[in-house]
C-alpha cells in the first residue's frame, strides 16, 4: 500500500516534531513505527509539504495515520 | 446548378519536419572502495556525495524545439552489511534547498537503491548534494551515484493539427556500472485531445515507431493545463517522487523512461 499525506508540517508541529530540527527524521520514524509497524519507506517532499508512505504486507491503512497529515488517494497526485 | 471553380483547398500540408533527439551518456560513479555511511543521530554536516550538473549532460534536440523542459533521475545505492535490518535516512538538496527527505528499513545483507525523480527544471550548474546517515549501525555502505537528464513537455510546433506523424520511442539511457538491473520504466505521454480543460493523453511505451496518419495534439492553455503535446515523461514530470529497491545481487536498480529518438510531422494549416 502506498499513501500520500498532505499538510504534514502543521500536523508534525502539533506532535512536537519540527521539520527544521536536525533530528526530525528520527522523531518521525519513531512515530511511524508506532502507528505503522510494517512501514518500509517514507519520503517527505518539501515543496509539496507531503509524506509519501509505503507499507509492506498491510493493505489496511490505520485511522491513526491522520495525525501525520490529510490522506489522499495516491493516484490523485499523478499528473 | 451553381458550379464553383478555382476553389482554394481546405487545408495546406506543410513540409515534413523531422526532429532527432540524442542523449548523453549517463553520469555514473561506482565507488571502488565503498564509503562508510556516517553513524550519527542527525543529518551530517557534509554530504556523502555531490554532483554538479554539466551542460554536456543534456540531450540535444535538432532542430531546436520551440520550448522544452528538462528533468532528471538520480540513482543512489549502498548496502546494509549488518546482521539485522536497519533504518537508513537520506536527504537530497538541490542548490542547498531540500528536495526530499526519506527514511526506509534496509534489509540485512542486501543492496539498496533509491531512484529519485524530483528535479523538474534542472539546469547546468545545479548542485545536487546527497546526505545519507544511519543512527543504529556502523555497517552501512554507500557505493553508487548515477544521474541522467531527460526532456519533457516538448513543444515542436505552435499548431495542433498534424499529418504524417511519426514518433519513435526507445529507452536510450542505460547505466552500466556495478551490477545494474532495471527497476522501472515510464511511458512517453502525448496529449491527443482535450475534454473540457482536461488533457486526454495516450501512452507510448514500447521500443517502436508510432505512425499517425492524422493527429490532433493539444497545445497549451495558459493557466489551465500543463502542455504535453508531443510528449511528457512519467518519472520526473507526471509523477515526482522516489522509489526503493532492495536486492541481494543488483545495485543499482535503475529507473528510466521511454523517450523519443525521432519525431516527424507535417503541420496542417
Amino acid at each position: 500500500v502506498r499513501i500520500k499525506l498532505l499538510n504534514v508540517h502543521s500536523h508534525l508541529s502539533a506532535l512536537g516534531i519540527e521539520i527544521s530540527s536536525g533530528t526530525w527524521m528520527n522523531a518521525l520514524s519513531d512515530k511511524l513505527s508506532l502507528i505503522l509497524p510494517g512501514f518500509s519507506q517514507w519520503t517527505y517532499l518539501f515543496d509539496e509539504d507531503a509524506l509519501d508512505i509505503c507499507i509492506e504486507d498491510n493493505s489496511v491503512v490505520p485511522e491513526g495515520i491522520s495525525v501525520l497529515g490529510e490522506a489522499v488517494p495516491y493516484d490523485s497526485t499523478f499528473g | 446548378m451553381t458550379v464553383l471553380s478555382g476553389e482554394h483547398p481546405l487545408a495546406v500540408n506543410g513540409t515534413l519536419k523531422n526532429f532527432t533527439f540524442t542523449y548523453a551518456t549517463p553520469y555514473e560513479s561506482l565507488k571502488g572502495t565503498p564509503l562508510a555511511v556516517p553513524n550519527v543521530a542527525s543529518i551530517p554536516a557534509t554530504p556523502i556525495d555531490t554532483y554538479t550538473v554539466l551542460s554536456a549532460d543534456f540531450p540535444t534536440i535538432s532542430p531546436a524545439p520551440i520550448s522544452t523542459k528538462y528533468t532528471a533521475m538520480l540513482t543512489i545505492s549502498g548496502k546494509n552489511t549488518d546482521t539485522t535490518n536497519k533504518t537508513i535516512n537520506f536527504q537530497i538538496n538541490k542548490n542547498g534547498t531540500s528536495v526530499l527527505a526519506t527514511s526506509f528499513l534496509s534489509t540485512a545483507g542486501q543492496y539498496f537503491t533509491q531512484d529519485i525523480y524530483k528535479f523538474l527544471d534542472i539546469a547546468a550548474g545545479d548542485v545536487i548534494d546527497i546526505y545519507v546517515w544511519c543512527t543504529a549501525s556502523t555497517l552501512i555502505t554507500y557505493e553508487y551515484t548515477g544521474f541522467h537528464i531527460m526532456p519533457t513537455r516538448v513543444q515542436l510546433s505552435r499548431g495542433e493539427l498534424f499529418k504524417d506523424v511519426s514518433i519513435t520511442i526507445a529507452q536510450p539511457i542505460t547505466p552500466t556500472q556495478g551490477t545494474p538491473a532495471q527497476g522501472g520504466a515510464g511511458n512517453w505521454y502525448i496529449t491527443q485531445y482535450k475534454q473540457g480543460t482536461t488533457d486526454i493523453t495516450s501512452q507510448l511505451g514500447a521500443v517502436a515507431t508510432f505512425p499517425f496518419k492524422y493527429a490532433y495534439l493539444a497545445g497549451p492553455v495558459a493557466g489551465v493545463n500543463i502542455y504535453s503535446g508531443f510528449g511528457r515523461i512519467y518519472y520526473g514530470d507526471l509523477t515526482q517522487s522516489n522509489n526503493l529497491y532492495q536486492s541481494t545481487t543488483n545495485r543499482p536498480q535503475y529507473f528510466r523512461n521511454f523517450l523519443p529518438t525521432q519525431i516527424s510531422f507535417r503541420e496542417i494549416r
